[in-house]
């Protein structure tokens, strides 16, 4: 039997998600209408014999989340835990923590995958390349091709061409290492903890050493290990580590940019996956161009025109003569006559008023380069704030006939004039 | 008998004073030790005849605010009550609304005050003043002098300088109207409301008239009862032989961003001297070394190398390492400052950790020294996209590791940095 572990991080982890993760656990914020752990346990459910879907993070537990967890164990019929970390643990640190729990009901092999990342899960896939390359206990990563200038922001793998074994692991090198990336979606079998395990043992015996002072990268515990640079760095070249490479649709969703750019490419999926959730242009409906996802119990003017690239949360509200354009609007929003949102998310609660624009600047990848990856941009850049997503927290005001272009304004704000370029506390 | 009112306001407003607002309400933020409040709570309790004082604003009752409220009650020993509007009202809508309840026992005459200044409260001498000024009925704003071109960012008094009577009251004026500005601290008599409900009767019947339009009006979420004292009532008041200006010369300043609260601090804390001595750290055996006015408090564990000061307050349960350089900054309850690091120009949030050998630097936005009148500067954030150089703020929990600078840069609260940053909002 299958397992599958999701790695939810917590409150420390996924800042750059602010102002929006202020209200809700990132994995939890809806990308293309759902919320990005669903796309995960969707992928998972699929398999015939995946039994019970493990979230390892270091949230407290809290409203939104047993909310999720008990309405997916409904949907999907299927065992999911949340197992809270009693500290971070890093993400081979957590997963050996908790391999009584993984390894109950002796799973062949299970799959760990980050929560942040957005993908068409090659899942039966990356189960047949296991069965064809190494022995039974072979382990293998997930990779896709990236452009050499942004492969450096990933883990690196250098593999044989012949084999697919991974021979090279290296975490963001600071030079170019490799095109191929890790995508953060593993297959494991029981015996990647004895791997795990031999360095837990080690950084223990190095604590005894160095117990007074604490070590030289802060915090550091050493029940705190990183699969990729702990773990995949020391079996590579081993015969243990192999590398399935996907040319499918993959992103990470770490800025709430790239949530944007993540809706994208689900929302296209839907054709296939879920038709059902992609809106129609209907009578008594507003104008759809392209694909947009809007929840039953939003309030939609038909002389609106949305899309493409929109998702409409539940209880929105949008007036006459609006334009929505790749944008994000989450529950409750109400969007009055006329205004026009572009390039943005609109936060839970939030209220623009007529004739208003906001407005942001996407940062998506080159479209002419089949391997661009969206670039996960620093906020500032020498002083100035990039232009980016315009990102509205929950409960903020906007009056009418303002502009509001590339900038973030965090929750609980009444604006009274246009703002440009700025981060609005 | 005499009593205070203190406008509080409430989440939505105070949005300058972001990321630290997030923890605490503004009016409580410790400012030289102490809540913000309690400056005008001590100064009002002074006054032998002051029976009540209450706070008028529209947050949800919360923990800090009924701790500080039943502690400064017994402090004190005087009634003390908040009361919670049921909307934002203005500062003339609030007081309206509470009439009964400011009138109740019939005091003579009534302070209003902003929380958001920070003053030496002379209203010993603005009651002289009311009584020697206009009739038993007349109203007294506190006044202070600006230049000219910061006047433009307060409430602007023309004044008839043989009488004291305001001539023209105008609130943030395009052009140059006085250099004479309006303090927020007020001394009412009760025949305001009267003045007050005249308009609030004016608001409803204009309202009606443009109820049927169903528009929202002009100024967006504008209600009947929205008043505001500056704009609707003193710019009536002024010329009608009812309204006169206090003008003071000792220190006055507002405090809207978090760098006017370190400002605000330094002015206190030099207030100390002669209000309350005992609040000022001294050079003592074992411990610290302090250079200018510190405020330490008694539950702070401070290495007897570490050099603190001038205008610097320590708070609660603060742990500072030895070898440890503050100045002009901050450092808020349960902070730890290893051995070591430097914190100039900054406020440190709630038990936030700064590293061994960090560097947490802002850019102080004081007011010109060599200008009596100048104002601390009210700068927006940012300029033409740019992060304007400012106090660095750390929200709280907030953990800044070893050796790095952290410079001109506001810091969103439970955040662990990894490297140094200069002129950015982390968020």
């Amino acid at each position: 039997m299958l397992k599958a572990v999701i790695l939810i991080g917590g409150p420390q982890k996924g800042t750059r998600f602010r102002p929006l993760s202020f209200e809700v656990p990132k994995p939890l914020f809806p990308v293309a209408g759902v919320p990005m752990l669903q796309h995960h346990i969707e992928a998972c459910s699929k398999l015939p014999n995946m039994k019970e879907i493990l979230l390892i993070g270091f949230y407290q537990p809290n409203e939104e989340l047993n909310r999720f967890l008990s309405c997916a164990q409904q949907d999907f019929k299927i065992s999911i835990r949340y197992l809270q970390e009693y500290a971070a643990l890093g993400t081979g640190g957590g997963i050996y923590h908790f391999r009584d729990q993984i390894l109950s009901g002796s799973p062949e092999a299970f799959f760990v995958m980050n929560a942040d990342v957005c993908s068409e899960f090659p899942l039966p896939e990356m189960l047949d390349f296991q069965k064809e390359h190494g022995d039974a206990y072979s382990f293998v990563i997930l990779g896709t091709t990236a452009n050499r200038k942004q492969s450096l922001n990933y883990g690196c793998i250098v593999e044989n061409e012949q084999t697919d074994e991974v021979l090279h692991y290296v975490e963001k090198p600071s030079t170019f290492v490799s095109d191929i990336i890790n995508c953060g979606i593993y297959l494991f079998t029981p015996e990647i903890f004895q791997h795990i395990g031999t360095v837990f043992q080690k950084n223990q015996q190095d604590m005894l050493f160095c117990s007074e002072e604490e070590q030289s990268n802060g915090w550091h515990r050493a029940e705190v290990i990183r699969l990729e640079q702990d773990i995949f760095t020391a079996l590579a070249g081993q015969g243990k580590l192999y590398v399935y490479k996907t040319d499918r649709f993959w992103s990470q969703i770490k800025s709430a940019g790239s949530a944007i750019y993540a809706s994208r490419l689900y929302l296209n999926q839907y054709h296939t996956t879920h038709p059902e959730r992609l809106a129609t242009n209907r009578e008594g409906g507003p104008k759809t161009r392209g694909n947009v996802y809007i929840h039953p119990t939003a309030n939609i003017d038909p002389t609106a025109v949305l899309g493409p690239n929109v998702s409409i949360g539940t209880g929105v509200t949008i007036g006459a003569g609006v334009r929505v354009r790749e944008s994000i609007i989450l529950h409750g929003a109400t969007l009055q006559d006329h205004s026009c949102v572009l390039n943005s998310i609109v936060g839970w609660g939030s209220t623009i008023g007529k004739w208003a624009r906001v407005e942001g600047t996407p940062s998506d990848p080159n479209p002419n380069d089949p391997y661009a990856k969206i670039d996960s941009e620093t906020l500032f850049r020498d002083g100035k704030l990039t232009p980016s997503i315009t990102i509205l927290g929950c409960n903020v005001n906007i009056p009418s006939e303002v502009i509001i272009l590339n900038s973030i304004v965090l929750p609980h704000k009444d604006l009274n004039r246009s703002f440009k370029n700025q981060i609005i506390l």
